[in-house]
């Protein structure tokens, strides 16, 4: 150990680098992330909102909380991701 | 070559994406999700070292 | 044909493996991993599974994922454009998520277990629990009923299964109530003011119930607002969960019903305001269970009821089903939360695809086992000094020995269960006569909270002369699923098992199904008259099940164990002073935990 302190020494900082290059590409994957929320989500939100759209449902007007499922044939529904 | 091919099997599963969101009715979801993901590669992209410096020079 | 089914990246990943409409192998990812409620891709599992059935991947006829990706996420982008603009940190971490793993499903399995894209399917998340209940039902024809916090959309849902016209068996799911309008989300959001563990501390909210009064019962329906058909709408104003990664419940909570308790706070069955909050939702709980269950019948047009979802594990809720459903008869997945949706996942593709013969689900053994040989080196690699029984009958003997002189036993047989309960394979075991049993059990070994009373097991011959749980025995307590009260007469036999308010949660041991914990038990009667075990998970507080043997050496090391049973190996006490503690550094949870359904 005490006869390679410069290889303990790079093997140190290399990891401190790749510690700081997670640290920076979460830091600007929240940025990115915070911008599409105000800049993608908001615009959309607010005309969902002048047109009255009710996406969770949340006013109460419905009789009844349960909403009939239309199913497509078993083997091909399976297929799909959506 | 695994990149690539990984590459072109996320675009397969954005086209199916988008092919749903077609068949459901849900036109509106379908520019919103085309820009999110779209800063989804950015974040990618920006997370691999070799990128990072151009992707940072966009702010 | 062969099916592999897969549930992760919401929490308690798995995988298992149908073989001709037949469940061979089925386990959860954290009994390998030792990572508890681990959610990541269960390649562990799904390794094991195929091993286990000596198939390679390329073997596969399919693969099914238990959810609908696409689906989740236009609920994700719903909720996020209906909260906007409170719920920012809520979208980073749903956004983050989903665009660096939730939405590459398809490739990840591909990648990880090197199929190609054709053979991947997806079944939807309330389909995958309808199927994990309705075939492995014995009936041919019944209601459905799934309640958990939320899939997709849905967060209940009502439907059928049949005969099919043509041959074979059809499920459907009719009509579903959707989110943010969630049973499970509500219970959850109770569990987090109650400074419990969201997806994990539920089962303390029922088990502090029965220590208070549901006094706000009313209020806690007032945020519900009842169609008085089982279905509901939230009143949002109560919760966050829909707009907060890390809170479940608003400021109006506090408001209405005080504080709340803080996590690792003392002894919450000493404050009758926490008490009360848990018998309040714990009631409302029930009654919505009861609700629901009736419109699924009456949709149906059955008197047999499948019951599957998070939900379903509420085992007082079910007990109240038993005894005022209506029904004839009802089967409940054992695995009832997401880990189960991976084997209903399975369940359904082989329903769908081909014309499987119906299969039973009699007992919930579908996971690993070790062998003889293996416990030896194990016991040997960790110095531990051990006997071999020769046949079931000394071990059994030995065993019940111990446990009448007031031992407390790990028993490690056979293959271990599918489902959050240990059912005599993965069990710590004890008397369950005298009252101070539960304190030496939770002070010296479990480690948890005192307030939580631990299930007996009882053998067929004496269950009903124990509990009153009607007759015949309902399926539920094979598994360990509902309470049921302890007989008066009883109460004094069972001083460690019994709540504080006189229940049980009872598991029905029959020779038939589980001949080894049978004799076991019988053997414990003939020298105790009681026979009847105490029976709790084998695990210390905060770890998965053990899974090995090596597992288990651990946990005994660790633990105040008097003695271990691998197999017929028998450890009959514990070396003096000398075992270290050999406690693995288990991990926590790697990332938190997904409270809220993203």
């Amino acid at each position: 150990m005490e006869s390679e302190p410069a290889a303990g020494f790079f093997v140190r900082a290399k990891e401190a680098l790749a510690r700081a290059g997670r640290a920076a590409a979460r830091a600007q994957a929240a940025a990115l992330l915070t911008l599409a929320y105000f800049l993608v989500i908001g615009p959309a939100a607010l005309l969902a909102r002048a047109l009255g759209a009710d996406p969770l449902s949340i006013r109460r007007a419905a009789r009844t909380g349960w909403i009939a499922r239309r199913a497509g044939p078993a083997r091909e529904t399976l297929t799909k991701a959506g | 070559m695994g990149r690539v091919r990984d590459a072109v099997r996320r675009l397969g599963v954005v086209g199916e994406l988008l092919r749903f969101l077609w068949r459901e009715r849900l036109w509106w979801m379908i520019p919103l999700l085309i820009a999110l993901i779209a800063v989804g590669a950015l974040i990618v992209l920006g997370s691999s070292p070799a990128v990072a410096p151009f992707v940072y020079t966009l702010f | 044909m062969r099916i592999l089914g897969l549930s992760f990246d919401y929490h308690d990943a798995a995988a298992a493996l149908v073989v001709d409409g037949v469940p061979v192998a089925a386990a959860q990812e954290e009994r390998f991993t030792r990572v508890k409620h681990d959610r990541r891709l269960p390649e562990s599992a799904a390794r094991w599974c195929l091993a286990r059935a000596n198939l390679d991947a390329g073997d596969l006829d399919a693969i099914v994922f238990y959810e609908k990706p696409f689906r989740k996420l236009t609920r994700i982008l719903a909720g996020s454009i209906a909260t906007f603009p409170r719920s920012a940190a809520m979208f980073r971490r749903a956004a983050g998520a989903w665009l660096d793993e939730r939405l590459w499903v398809g490739p990840r399995i591909e990648r990880a277990l090197g199929v190609p894209p054709s053979k991947i399917l997806f079944c939807e998340h309330h389909l995958s629990h309808a199927a994990s209940a309705f075939f492995a039902s014995p009936f041919d024809e019944a209601a459905v009923l799934v309640v958990d916090g939320v899939g997709e959309w849905a967060t209940a849902s009502l439907g059928r299964g049949r005969r099919a016209e043509g041959g074979g068996w059809e499920l459907s799911l009719d009509a579903e109530q959707r989110y943010p309008h969630s049973l499970g989300l509500l219970y959850s959001a109770f569990t987090a003011y109650l400074g419990f563990e969201v997806n994990e501390g539920e089962y303390k909210v029922m088990g502090l119930a029965p220590y208070g009064r549901p006094r706000f019962a009313d209020r806690v329906r007032a945020m519900l607002a009842p169609f008085g058909d089982g279905s509901f709408r939230l009143d949002l104003d109560w919760f966050a969960f829909h707009r907060d990664p890390a809170r479940a419940f608003a400021a109006r909570f506090e408001r209405e019903f005080g504080p709340a308790r803080a996590p690792g706070a003392g002894d919450p069955a000493e404050d009758a305001r926490f008490c009360d909050v848990a018998a309040s939702v714990q009631l409302v709980c029930e009654e919505l269970v009861l609700a629901m269950a009736r419109q699924a019948a009456r949709r149906a047009g059955s008197k047999n009821l499948c019951l599957a979802g998070g939900v379903a594990l509420n085992a007082t809720a079910n007990a109240r089903l038993l005894r005022e459903g209506g029904f004839e008869r009802i089967w409940i997945q054992p695995a009832a939360g997401d880990a189960g949706g991976a084997l209903g996942a399975a369940l359904y593709a082989a329903h769908a695809l081909g014309r499987p013969p119906r299969w039973e689900m009699t007992r919930a053994d579908l996971g690993p086992e070790h062998s003889t040989a293996e416990a030896a080196d194990a016991l040997r690699r960790a110095g531990l000094a051990f006997e071999e029984m020769r046949g079931e009958d000394e071990l059994c003997s030995r065993a019940a020995g111990l446990l009448a002189e007031g031992k407390t036993l790990g028993w490690h047989q056979g293959r271990s269960e599918w489902g959050p309960r240990a059912l005599g394979q993965r069990s710590i075991l004890a008397d369950p006569r005298p009252a101070e049993m539960k304190r030496t059990l939770n002070e010296k070994i479990k480690f948890r909270e005192l307030f939580r009373p631990f299930a007996p097991s009882a053998v067929e011959e004496s269950f009903g002369e124990l509990f009153d749980a009607g007759s015949p025995v309902p399926d539920a307590y094979r598994f360990m699923l509902a309470v049921a009260p302890v007989r008066e007469a009883a109460r004094a036999r069972l001083g460690a098992a019994a709540h504080v308010d006189g229940s049980a949660r009872a598991q029905l041991v029959e020779r038939g199904r589980l001949p080894l914990y049978h004799r076991l038990i019988s053997r414990f009667g003939d020298l105790t008259g009681t026979a009847a075990v105490l029976n709790t998970s084998f695990n210390l507080k905060g770890e998965p099940i053990v899974e090995t043997p090596e597992d288990a050496i651990a946990t005994f090391a660790a633990s105040g164990l008097d003695a271990l049973a691998l197999g017929p190996l028998l450890v009959a006490r514990r070396p003096s002073g000398k075992t270290e503690a050999r406690r693995r550094p288990w991990a926590a949870s790697e990332t938190p935990s997904d409270g809220w359904a993203w």
